[in-house]
């Protein structure tokens, strides 16, 4: 297929881990349905009535029927579409379901992965939106980025960001066993380990009262250096 | 006549951890010592103090307990722990089959 030929609407899959996000899914979800035509949204064993919203929105839902985490619900995406991905579907963007991530982001990541070399589009809020991050955040954020880049091959500016692009060629080359949210340090060793051609794109994230409730606390980040601890003894 | 009865409890302990096949060689040799030790210490306290003595221990038999016992409830933990998040993965992986097996009988059914 020629690159011209290609469109995300037809040749990309948007990947959505949901859990608990009744609030703003139907919008989410409403944005990007004007421009894809293909969205999978893994519901990560919600307890709201999120699951019941995104049913009779006409995207394809898969339910976890036990919450087990963000990387699990990557990990169940990855393997529904190594196995049941239409022909025409060549690549996928993740993004969160709690709106953090722009549709015109998405966008631009679905039509840059269909159109570049690379296998992989890594988002990063450290290209021109630094400021935006709440300071705290920022800088542990930073350190997170540093402690992957010195645990793997890959050298990256932002090493948890939920914004991702990837060919399918290079998903069904990943093996991910981690379920939280260090599942994107085991993501960017798989890139390492594989040799996959990776590159960083500038992606907004918007801070929200609600985001901020939903995303990764301080807490959280003693159970991601715990899953790190465990990834390297491997 | 308690005395007895204990000192048969480390006995049967003693000839159960030879027999009973264990995943780790760890927890059967801590079975075995732990068996042969509370036996000793049950006859006399003293035959625990020359084998503290012997370990360079130098608060005797309690102390040699005391470490025995830290390490006992750390190795346990860690156990445990492992034990846990290996339960966690094969649970992982079962709600994953089944919702992709779910999701696969949606998509046959439209």
């Amino acid at each position: 297929m020629s690159h011209s030929s290609l469109s995300i609407a037809k040749n990309v899959c948007v990947v959505i881990p949901m859990h608990n996000e009744e609030q703003v899914v139907e919008s989410v979800i409403a944005n990007l349905s004007r421009a894809f035509d293909n969205i999978l949204v893994v519901n990560d064993g919600s307890t709201d009535n999120c699951k019941n919203i995104v049913s009779n929105l006409g995207v394809t839902v898969i339910n976890h029927c036990i919450n087990l985490g963000q990387g699990a619900a990557i990990a169940t995406a990855f393997s529904y579409l190594r196995e049941y991905a239409p022909s025409n579907i060549i690549a996928l963007v993740t993004c969160d379901a709690d709106g953090q991530h722009s549709s015109e982001d998405i966008r631009s990541f679905a039509q840059e992965i269909l159109t570049c070399d690379e296998e992989v589009i890594f988002g990063s809020r450290f290209l021109g939106y630094e400021k935006n991050i709440p300071f705290v955040r920022r800088h542990v954020l930073a350190l997170a980025a540093r402690l992957t880049n010195f645990l793997t091959e890959v050298k990256l500016t932002d090493t948890h960001n939920g914004m991702k692009a990837m060919k399918l060629s290079a998903v069904r080359k990943f093996d991910i066993e981690t379920h939280g949210y260090a599942f994107e340090t085991e993501l960017i060793r798989e890139v390492g380990r594989h040799g996959i051609k990776y590159k960083e794109m500038s992606t907004n994230t918007v801070y929200t009262s609600y985001s901020m409730s939903k995303g990764q606390t301080l807490r959280n980040g003693l159970v991601i250096l715990e899953d790190l601890v465990r990834l390297v003894s491997r | 006549m308690l005395k007895e009865v204990i000192l048969l409890v480390f006995v049967v302990l003693f000839f159960y951890s030879l027999v009973r096949p264990f995943s780790s060689a760890f927890a059967k040799l801590f079975m075995l010592i732990g068996s042969v030790l509370g036996f000793a210490s049950v006859i006399s306290g003293s035959y625990i103090d020359l084998v503290a003595d012997y370990l360079g221990i130098q608060g005797g038999g309690r102390d040699l307990y005391t470490y025995i016992a830290l390490v006992t409830a750390f190795l346990f933990i860690c156990y445990s722990w492992e034990k846990f998040k290996s339960i966690e993965k094969k649970m992982a992986i079962i709600v994953q089959e089944l919702a992709l097996e779910q999701s696969k009988r949606d998509t046959l059914g439209k």
